[in-house]
């Protein structure tokens, strides 16, 4: 048998210090994991050589560095013992509470972490989105200590006017992009939203075009060469594989589907799918007929969350995915323009060539939106 | 897009599956399908780029052994 890269996701906290307008979790009951639930299950997977090649072990909250002296000494205990598995751990944080003997920790020990922050973009986005926290984060501290983490920037609909402006000051600073995705799990449907995103998506094509040295945002720069796969119903994510466990102890299918988020009935329901059965995860409709499923971001809890549903995707999002798509290819047509095709290896020359086949699709079927 | 970019487009696809084909049709049809193998998801095994994904990136960074 195959090893797998495996996840274990510890959310140490149901605590969090901001209140995010996106936030998918509702029931920040104060709960936190206890050492003895976080090192259980890091002896588990850590000694499964079996069937594990790699561990990554997410700790997760809330916010994790709310429960500091817990993450602190899970940590140093794992760190101190052999492990068949090899390992790392990945903290994912709004940054505010990263002051003090925190920070002097992480700075001793910033080889065994991968840090991800969140950060939505200028003072105005992030104190939009983010409870006002743009002034409470090291930033120069981040990057120095993770010059190759990522920035996750999420986009709101009261950000979205201010989208391009934000992803030039992530650049700006330096920081490379993990993530600049839409929220999920709200609604998208105002029209306005298209036409906003035109243009804010028009300025930053041309924004990279001056700088061409710069690595796109994803928001931007989504593989649409991949449309030209053979298509295949897929799970987007890694539900029902990875091992979330909760602050109580128990397992849940991930850290979305779990009792942070949904309520007991609701929770019920979402328990009882099989999230190996991929026949029941897709949605038809967006299958047979989308030529953008394989770009399409999917989140079955998202999704439950608006249709009632895991297997009924958020409509609300399909004009701004084309749209997304339709300046991806805009900006990948200058690229390829100025390629030398020579330079490729067979397999480069295979993906331009289905990148081709897809700007020209896209650009057939989305350029009037 | 204007119709001009689109036509260089199609000229640069042309050159490059000529160029394949010159290492005949069958190697072609093997790159192509190997790069559609390569394009299984195995980047973060979390959230797969969504805004749950707290996008670790390339699972290969920073594995202590």
């Amino acid at each position: 048998m195959d090893k797998i890269q495996g996840t274990l996701m510890l959310i140490l906290t149901n605590q969090c210090n901001l209140r995010c307008v996106y936030c998918y979790e509702q029931n920040h009951k104060s709960m936190e994991m206890s050492f003895k639930t976080a090192t259980e299950n890091i002896r588990k997977v850590l000694n499964d050589n079996e069937k594990y090649s790699h561990i990554d072990i997410y700790l997760f909250g809330g916010e994790p560095f709310l429960c500091f002296d817990n993450l602190k000494k899970i940590c140093e205990w794992t760190w101190k013992r052999e492990w068949k598995v090899p390992y790392r751990f990945t903290i994912s944080t709004n940054g505010t509470l990263v002051h003090g003997n925190i920070k002097e920790w992480l700075k001793t020990n910033k080889d065994k972490f991968f840090i991800v922050l969140s950060l939505d973009g200028k003072r105005k986005s992030q104190n939009i989105n983010r409870s006002n926290s743009f002034d409470q984060i090291d930033y120069d501290f981040f990057r120095e200590m993770w010059p190759d983490a990522g920035i996750k920037m999420t986009i709101s609909e009261k950000t979205l006017p201010y989208l391009c402006e934000d992803v030039k000051y992530v650049h700006s600073l330096n920081f490379k992009f993990s993530e600049c995705n839409l929220a999920m799990g709200i609604d998208w449907s105002d029209k306005e939203n298209i036409n906003i995103l035109k243009e804010q998506l028009q300025m930053l094509y041309e924004f990279y075009i001056e700088n061409p040295h710069i690595q796109p945002a994803n928001i931007i720069n989504m593989d649409v060469g991949g449309c030209e796969n053979k298509k295949q119903i897929r799970k987007w994510c890694g539900v029902g594989n990875m091992i979330s466990i909760n602050t109580d102890g128990k397992q849940y299918p991930c850290n979305y589907i779990n009792p942070m988020c949904f309520e007991e009935d609701d929770l019920e329901i979402l328990l009882n799918i099989d999230y190996n059965n991929l026949g029941a995860l897709v949605d038809k409709r967006c299958y047979d007929e989308c030529y953008l499923y394989p770009l399409c971001p999917t989140c079955y809890g998202a999704d439950y969350s608006l249709t009632k549903s895991v297997n009924k995707k958020d409509r609300s999002t399909c004009n701004l995915l084309k749209i997304r798509a339709y300046y991806t290819a805009k900006l990948m047509a200058n690229k390829i323009e100025k390629i030398d095709i020579r330079s490729l290896s067979i397999e480069e020359k295979g993906k331009v060539h289905k990148t081709i086949k897809a700007i020209i699709k896209i650009n057939d079927i989305y350029s009037n939106i | 897009m204007d119709h001009e970019i689109i036509n260089r487009l199609v000229a640069i696809d042309d050159a490059i599956v000529n160029s394949i084909k010159a290492d005949g049709m069958c190697e072609f049809e093997k790159n192509l399908n190997d790069f559609e193998n390569a394009q299984v998801f195995v980047g973060c095994t979390g959230c797969g780029g969504t805004q749950m994904c707290n996008g670790a990136g390339s699972p290969q960074l920073l594995y202590i052994n």
